[in-house]
């Protein structure tokens, strides 16, 4: 086992070079980062512009600046800003920040998903399963920034309506900080609420869709009517044997949508107005800051690439018929 | 079977043989008897129908705006006007119109390319195939919206910024088809007939596009509506977030960035669009639904 998570690990660093590499000659390409420098009215002097490319490296070819860029990296640095901004101590409280509304909304978006997957699948083709299914495709196919606005909107309302905050509507926390240890966490939650809200309900629906297809698949299978056949309840078979077995695959599936639920953090962010990666990816990408946009990408691909290796460890620990080899 | 226009009952030359109804009657048939795909079928024509045509009758302009004011939804203007007074069933439409043909573009672009993609790294197997799924896994790795700010940042301005958008987002969606149509030659190449095409000569790209590529046709179909739906919402959000379509045009989901601020005040310049991705969306997604129930044949009954 060891052995097969360490090679797994080593395979994993390829995919993580090759995507950082071919992002990085994107982002390089995508703009000159000088180009509001050089606008400027009245002109900048050359000297300047030169002392600045310089600084952002550009005096250099594609490949070395990549290797600079890469092994600077692993020293703690991560490149120089257009806006002069030290990338590394900006990124990860951001990092924090959107990690934790991701996860958050993971959570409760597979507590959605199982629950309403389950029900669906046991009373299919009830009043309830049409219900669910109609539910999940109207949010699959709500935009969720408009979710979000709506949300937003209605929590405005009812905080008006009762004179007090019950939720808050803007930030990621309040500025200044409450002092103390359980108001700063009462303070989080409170901001953390609605923009879970919006990604666990705009992300749920194909994973509820996915649990009901293998729910109703495993309850045709042999051993499940078997375990029903010699008097096991109902109940313990659909949590013990059914729902084990549908589990596993869900795991890899919901890996694969990582990528995915980081793009929607990033709009959910920019509604509730967060200081998270969303605003900083935004402001990066508009001020074409390369070094930015680039520590942006390489973290969160290596996050994703990170959950789906464990997911499929998992899958080989949860499914004893994986093949290590 | 191979040939989805086929009508006649005779064995085609692959061995393959045709059933007595014509498969795409069959598929009709079945999609029609799924009543809510066929409503979402007729919604979506009318919407199509009312932003191309629609759009070029209504006697307001998108970019040219009228003396009113803010005016809410009215006989005159059906959707209400906005601070500067610009029509807003003019701009929905537009918006529509747009949104609609970037997402038309991207199923295109995306269902072509990763339907080619797919097939060769199945049929090819081996090193080939690892080489091509790892590339196309490597798209799925980034946060689509994230590249596609870098990538249309520049070119969303320009005239022709619609076009190059919907390239960035099948640049984006087509890992989703290839993956999917690889998954299923490698299921058909182990079938007779295409061992019947190979001795009989057939070269590599004729057996992916006369035999593997018409077989997996509705998968491809299915995963091609479904990807309509999903550039929809993907344009939209890009809008939104400043990095898709640009003023002096307009996209639904800019004109959702545009009115958010509205939404208490004026809160019709904030739900139509809204409610219009919705129910574009919501209707492709249903046809998708009906469509995968069409072409399923090996299930016997169908959802209603």
């Amino acid at each position: 086992m060891v052995a097969y998570v360490l090679r797994r690990l080593l395979h994993t660093i390829p995919i993580v070079l090759v995507g950082s590499f071919i992002t990085f000659v994107m982002v390089s390409a995508s703009g000159d980062p000088l180009g509001d420098l050089k606008a400027k009215q009245p002109p900048v002097s050359q000297a300047i512009l030169d002392a600045e490319a310089h600084r952002m490296r550009l005096d250099q070819p594609v490949l070395e600046r990549y290797w600079h860029w890469l092994t600077g990296i692993l020293s703690g640095d991560w490149g120089p800003s257009v806006k002069k901004i030290d990338i590394g101590a900006e990124i990860w409280p951001r990092l924090l920040v959107s990690v934790r509304l991701v996860v958050l909304a993971v959570l409760l978006a597979l507590l959605l998903a199982l629950v309403i997957g389950v029900v669906s699948a046991v009373k299919r083709y009830s009043a309830v399963d049409y219900l669910f299914t109609f539910v999940g495709f109207l949010l699959l196919s709500m935009p969720a920034f408009w979710f979000a606005i709506l949300l937003k909107q209605q929590a405005i309302n009812v905080n008006q309506a009762t004179g007090t905050t019950l939720v808050y509507t803007v930030g990621d926390a309040s500025i200044p900080p409450p002092t103390g240890f359980w108001p700063t966490v009462l303070d989080v939650l409170g901001h953390i609420v609605l923009p879970t809200i919006v990604l666990a309900m705009t992300s749920f629906a194909p994973w509820s869709r996915f649990v009901r297809s293998s729910m109703i698949e495993v309850q045709q299978s042999d051993y499940v009517r078997l375990a029903r056949a010699k008097g096991l309840k109902r109940r313990t078979v659909l949590v013990r044997h059914a729902l084990r077995t549908a589990l596993v695959p869900l795991t890899t599936v919901v890996a694969l949508d990582l990528a995915v639920l980081f793009s929607g953090a990033v709009i959910t962010e920019t509604v509730f107005q967060w200081r998270g990666m969303g605003s900083f990816l935004l402001t990066s990408v508009r001020d074409k800051d390369i070094y930015a946009v680039m520590a942006w990408l390489l973290l969160v691909s290596v996050i994703v690439v990170f959950f789906n290796l464990v997911a499929d460890l998992l899958y080989a620990v949860l499914d004893r018929r994986i093949r290590l080899g | 079977m191979v040939d989805l226009g086929q009508t006649t009952a005779v064995p085609s030359a692959d061995g393959e043989v045709s059933v007595a109804t014509p498969r795409w009657r069959l598929v009709v048939g079945r999609f029609l008897r799924h009543r809510l795909a066929t409503a979402s079928l007729v919604v979506f024509v009318l919407l199509v129908l009312l932003a191309f045509v629609g759009g070029a009758l209504w006697h307001y302009q998108y970019d040219v705006f009228t003396p009113d004011n803010s005016h809410p939804p009215s006989a005159k203007h059906p959707f209400g006007t906005d601070a500067t007074g610009y029509d807003l069933l003019a701009q929905v439409l537009r918006g529509t119109q747009r949104s609609i043909e970037i997402a038309l573009f991207v199923a295109a672009v995306s269902g072509v390319f990763g339907s080619v993609w797919g097939a060769v790294a199945g049929l090819h197997g081996g090193k080939v195939d690892t080489l091509m799924m790892r590339i196309a896994d490597l798209v799925l790795i980034f946060p689509a919206i994230a590249v596609a700010a870098v990538l249309a940042n520049n070119v969303g301005a320009t005239d022709q910024g619609w076009l190059l958008i919907g390239l960035v987002l099948a640049a984006l969606t087509w890992p989703y088809v290839a993956r999917l149509v690889r998954g299923l030659v490698l299921s058909l190449r182990e079938r007779e007939f295409i061992a019947a095409a190979r001795t009989f000569g057939a070269g590599s790209w004729r057996i992916i596009f006369r035999h593997v590529l018409p077989n997996a046709m509705g998968t491809i179909i299915v995963a091609v509506t479904i990807i309509v739906a999903v550039a929809i919402l993907a344009e939209t959000a890009l809008s939104f977030i400043g990095f898709g379509v640009r003023p002096p045009d307009t996209s639904l989901g800019l004109l959702v960035s545009q009115n958010q601020t509205a939404v208490s005040t004026r809160p019709w310049l904030f739900y139509f669009p809204g409610l219009f991705i919705v129910v574009i969306a919501l209707s492709i997604n249903f046809i998708g639904d009906g469509l995968r129930d069409a072409f399923d044949n090996t299930r016997s009954r169908s959802r209603r």
